[in-house]
């Protein structure tokens, strides 16, 4: 697959419940690893050159040594920036990579679950998404990754000090593992606050929104390890996995709460099924938001809608998305429109 | 990349937070829980123009700097980018990075999967440094052989 428009039609393989009875708190998981290729310099003093000539490399080598049929396969700074932006809001890239000038490469499988970032802050990052909370599946998935493309292309490894990063914040095992969380009920109780604070005390990094981007909230977060030296990958992915295991509890009880108050939560949930199967003009913002007050009224059985509907439909009307399927969607105003169309269609089929 | 507490300066921020405005505009917060504590996240957006302003003014100026044979970067450099110039420069400039890991990760040494292991640095350099004499590239040989005698130095 080479065609990132194409991409923006299906879903990717995170984003899906893993069970029958799969509330969606947890998103997804992922562990994404920051390598460095011996002997090569790192960007800011790599000349442009040189930095075609790693991206290169680098995609060879993902062709030549990962078995994965049909991956997409692009140098992503050639692509048109509505093209990047489907990348980077389906999460195969990073926003950084997506928005680069210089060189950047990226091959991913075509489920979307495993993916190689060429030339972004570090020489590679490959990342390995799971849907739910699964670090120990993700982390299985990038190190068997990292083996491959590590015997090819040669990481720079310190005995003492692991993986050589370009920024000291990644060195060691060069590896971030967070948890992606949807936290609407904590927000409506206020409660949120305490319990991310909570998070961060125990050394975790809170990111709201879709990572580091500007994407509509929808009260999603990620909860990630802060440091990458003196504990092994599975300490890390465990730790993260543990305050993830308890934010979710607590979102949990706050849906509880807000139910034996039954009467306040299906107001939430059915004045957003209201204004989402009603409105002809949806800012991505408040649709965002109002589609993630839908996805707990299915989550506690109140609105028949499948998830496969719901999930569709958080990617779709995301800017580049609706861009990639609607050429009209340039525009502030025809892409409102047309938003708030594909809405009302998606969750009252004729 | 590596996040300081806008506010204090001083411990590594764990709170990131973006928020867009009405107008499109996005406004970003990096701060550490205890000086996030103040912070209402359901409410107005923190006073970002104020933090940032402090953490321009706050910058001081150091003497001259070693930089790394292999790149030429210097700490003074990586101070502004947050970014190393190459791989070579964390053996090179390591005086000079310890305390930054060392304050970081409360750790200076890799226990994960790679630890113990082979030398893949010095792995490559050693196929690179033959593949050189191989194809008669001298002067490249010469420079793999300087990096290999270097590295063979660092503790
Ligand atoms: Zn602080
Ligand atoms: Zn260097």
């Amino acid at each position: 697959m080479t065609d990132p428009a194409r991409l923006a039609r299906s879903l990717p393989g995170w984003l899906r419940p893993v069970d029958a009875g799969d509330d969606r708190i947890v998103l997804a998981s992922r562990v994404r690893l920051a390598r460095s290729v011996a002997g090569t310099r790192f960007r800011r003093t790599l000349a442009r050159p040189e930095q075609t000539e790693l991206v290169g490399r680098v995609l060879t080598a993902c062709r030549e040594v990962l078995p994965w049929d049909d991956p997409l396969h692009v140098q992503v700074h050639r692509l048109g920036p509505a093209n990047r932006g489907v990348l980077s809001e389906r999460q195969l890239c990073s926003r950084e990579l997506a928005d680069a000038k210089h060189p950047t490469g990226l091959h991913a499988r075509d489920d979307g679950l495993l993916a190689v970032m060429g030339n972004e802050e570090d020489h590679v990052r490959l990342q390995s998404l799971a849907p739910g909370l699964d670090l120990t599946g993700a982390l299985a998935a990038a190190v068997d990754t990292d083996r491959r493309l590590g015997g090819r292309l040669g990481w720079a490894v310190h005995p003492e000090l692991g993986h050589l990063t370009a920024c000291h914040t990644n060195v060691g095992t060069g590896m971030r593992a967070s948890v992606m969380l949807h936290l609407p009920a904590l927000a409506e109780t206020g409660e949120l606050k305490a319990v991310l604070h909570g998070a961060a005390k125990l050394g975790l990094a809170v990111r709201g929104r879709q990572g580091e981007g500007s994407e509509p909230g929808g009260h999603v977060y990620q909860l990630s390890n802060l440091r990458s030296l003196g504990r092994s990958e599975d300490q890390l992915c465990a730790e993260v996995a543990d305050a993830a295991r308890a934010v979710v509890e607590a979102e949990r009880l706050a849906r509880a709460a807000l139910l034996s108050a039954r009467v306040r939560l299906e107001d939430k949930v059915f004045r957003a099924w209201g204004v989402l199967t009603g409105a002809r003009i949806l800012a991505g913002d408040e649709a965002y938001d109002l589609l993630g007050w839908l996805r707990v009224g299915r989550a506690l059985d109140l609105i028949p809608v499948p998830w496969e509907v719901l999930d569709r439909l958080w990617l779709q009307i995301l800017p580049h998305h609706l861009q990639a399927l609607h050429k009209e969607a340039a525009e502030t105003g025809p892409r409102d429109r047309i938003r708030a169309r594909l809405v009302r269609d998606s969750l009252l089929p004729s | 990349m590596a996040v300081i507490c806008q506010a204090c300066q001083q411990r590594p921020a764990l709170l990131h937070l973006t928020e867009s405005g009405a107008d499109g505009t996005v406004r970003e917060a990096h701060l550490c829980p205890q000086c996030a504590s103040g912070l209402d996240l359901g409410g107005a957006p923190p006073p970002l123009a104020g933090l940032i302003t402090g953490l321009r003014s706050r910058r001081t100026v150091e003497p001259e700097e070693p930089a790394c044979p292999e790149c030429g970067f210097t700490m003074a450099q990586y101070r502004e980018l947050n970014l190393l110039g190459c791989p070579a420069c964390w053996i090179h400039l390591w005086p000079r990075i310890e305390p930054l890991v060392r304050r970081f990760h409360g750790a200076v040494r890799h226990t994960g999967r790679t630890a113990g292991g082979a030398d893949p640095v010095r792995a490559a350099l050693e196929r690179d440094l033959a593949a050189a004499v191989a194809d008669e590239r001298f002067e490249e040989a010469a420079r793999l052989r300087d990096a290999l005698r270097r590295q063979a130095e660092t503790p």
